[in-house]
């Protein structure tokens, strides 16, 4: 599987720390890397304040990493600036949680998707409405929902919209940052049959970020997981269920409310919270609430290895070769 | 305990109801869940329950019995009488309801004061015991904490602290847990369910996320535009709906190791 993929992005090495109270500082990505290729799903998921959001931020060049790099084609775009960065941001689009927050409330629906082409002068002001059109009926919209206004439209439709300002520019990587969280379940699900229809239309990479590991395991075909800030397991979308090995990612697949699960059964759940990412502990980020900690783990930590084709994971539990220990 | 017979919620002058006709029968220790999408009417009928319906809301048509009693003719003495006490709230943030100025401790001694007579040595004591119950780890650090302090599941843990305080008979939970991360709703669900065990409090849980909803309940009502489209046991609802919308709901709820869409 791995010769036939087209490596598009690939992030090295990623950390991002932000200046924080009293002369401290918040690490918000800690050596994170990752791959992006043509056509394929990488989901990323991890409870709020992992650093999900701050790394996908940083593949659509709206950060910039602290140390690492971004390869985009194999160029570094971490460090690229003013026309250059501009020119390289119709590669990379991205759609947004909220698309009530996203647009402009004064702003028509075709001027809203026309913008990004308007900017770049890829068309005339007179072909807006025409290419509008173009792109609504490719989200599943009707094309007179050009003239509309936001206000007057659903979330769900209004998630579409933001599909399709993604799509104009015809980019090659489209992050969605919790694009579908804010939805109806069954909206959802419509959403994400148009995401996947679309993907495999024009074969686009995505960078899915999702709190719900049920809803990423799903659609992703890599799932990273994260915690505070560093990168836990990455592994293959249909292997999460089953075969995840990580013991963060098992906590977090306990946890999950599911409408097959065994009812009578409590629930799992791993108690405590998250430490603050002010102070990440020596070691394992996770060791204070591991079930399975041990000795090392405070001391050490452990670096993201390969165990199986395309199954990484950062713990000492497993040895080289992903024996367990 | 509680019975809600046919009510009818409408907002100003819109002729059409947020909830139409909707009648439910709860029995003490019972936790029914109200599932429906947005705008399904679902928290305006928990808010028609606890009589806090927003600006322009009121209930146009039939009556909700609390124990006996119809709530609808009740004054604003007894309302406070019966609020916090016999039925009480938790809300999808309770940081939103808690005074971002003020130390937990301080509003929570005030709520205490108001529906019984006790010093404020002993209202002090009272509050931290119950954080304590609710598994919150050093209940005096809390209560000298403003709630901008506190993470999301630590502030839901003291909204349900608060909620619990007088052992109210009846529970109305909006959205508990739509706010949090998956492990700290788990142990927010677990919280809950003790509650039951313990206090013999009913429940209404309202969410959308209709895991928690089917973990949770013994009856589940299924909410569309306002109306009942589906109500039965749990057990009913999700092996045997009875209406299509139901069934699609159900079957877009994405699965561990289930349909896969790539």
């Amino acid at each position: 599987m791995s010769e036939t993929r087209e490596l598009i992005l690939e992030a090295k090495h990623v950390t991002k720390r932000y200046p924080a109270s009293g002369d401290r500082m918040l690490t918000a990505c800690q050596d994170v890397s990752l791959k992006f290729y043509k056509g394929k799903t990488l989901g990323i998921v991890g409870e709020s304040g992992c650093g999900k959001s701050t790394f996908m931020r940083m593949v659509v060049s709206l950060e910039q990493p602290d140390e690492g790099e971004i390869l985009f084609h194999g160029r570094d775009i971490s460090r690229l600036k003013g026309r250059e960065l501009r020119q390289h941001r119709q590669k990379i689009q991205m759609v947004f949680q909220d698309p009530a927050e996203a647009f402009s409330p004064k702003m028509k629906v075709m001027d809203i998707i026309c913008e990004p082409l308007l900017n770049f002068k890829r068309i005339r002001k007179s072909e807006k409405e025409a290419v509008a059109r173009k792109y609504l009926e490719m989200v599943e919209l009707p094309g007179d929902f050009a003239l509309r206004y936001p206000h007057s439209m659903s979330g769900g439709q209004r998630q579409r919209v933001g599909i399709a300002r993604a799509l104009v520019l015809e980019p090659e990587l489209i992050v969605y940052d919790e694009a579908t969280s804010a939805l109806d379940v069954s909206v959802q699900k419509t959403i994400v049959e148009l995401l996947v229809k679309l993907q495999k239309e024009k074969d686009i990479a995505y960078g899915f970020i999702c709190h719900d590991m049920a809803l990423v395991q799903s659609l992703s075909h890599q799932v990273a997981v994260m915690y505070l800030g560093s990168i836990m397991e990455v592994l293959p979308g249909e292997k999460v269920a089953s075969g995840c090995r990580h013991p963060y990612t098992k906590a977090m697949i306990d946890a999950v409310f599911d409408l097959r699960m065994d009812f009578d059964k409590p629930i799992k759940s791993i108690e405590s919270e998250a430490p603050s990412p002010l102070d990440l502990p020596a070691g394992c980020p996770f060791q204070n609430r591991c079930p399975r900690c041990m000795e090392i783990c405070r001391r050490e930590k452990p670096a993201l290895r390969q165990i199986e084709e395309d199954h990484q994971i950062a713990c000492h539990l497993y040895g080289q070769q992903g024996e367990q220990r | 305990m509680l019975s809600v017979r046919e009510i009818s919620i409408t907002y100003g002058e819109n002729p059409v109801p947020a909830v139409a006709d909707f009648s439910l029968e709860m029995k003490q220790g019972e936790i029914v869940s109200i599932v429906g999408e947005s705008g399904s009417g679902k928290t305006s009928l928990v808010r028609a329950i606890l009589g806090c319906l927003p600006g322009g809301g009121h209930v146009s048509q039939g009556e909700i019995l609390f124990e006996g009693r119809a709530l609808s003719g009740l004054g604003p003495e007894e309302w406070r009488n019966l609020r916090g006490t016999e039925i009480s709230m938790i809300f999808q943030d309770s940081g939103a309801m808690l005074n971002p100025v003020r130390r937990i401790g301080s509003q929570y001694v005030e709520y205490i004061r108001t529906h019984e007579r006790v010093s404020r040595k002993e209202a002090w004591e009272k509050g931290k015991e119950m954080l304590e119950q609710m598994r919150l780890p050093a209940g005096e650090h809390i209560m000298r904490s403003y709630p901008f302090q506190l993470s999301g599941g630590q502030r839901q843990r003291v909204g349900i602290a608060m909620a619990m305080t007088f052992q109210p008979k009846l529970l109305l939970a909006d959205e508990p847990t739509s706010a949090l991360d998956v492990t700290t709703q788990a142990q927010i669900v677990r919280q809950m369910l003790k509650l039951r065990d313990e206090y013999h409090t009913g429940i209404i849980v309202v969410t959308h996320n209709l895991g928690v909803a089917a973990y949770m309940a013994d009856r589940i009502v299924v909410m569309k535009e306002g109306r009942i489209v589906d109500a039965g046991t749990r057990d009913q609802i999700l092996n045997h709906p009875s209406s299509h919308y139901t069934k699609n709901l159900l079957d877009s709820v994405p699965a561990m190791g289930g349909y896969r869409f790539v």
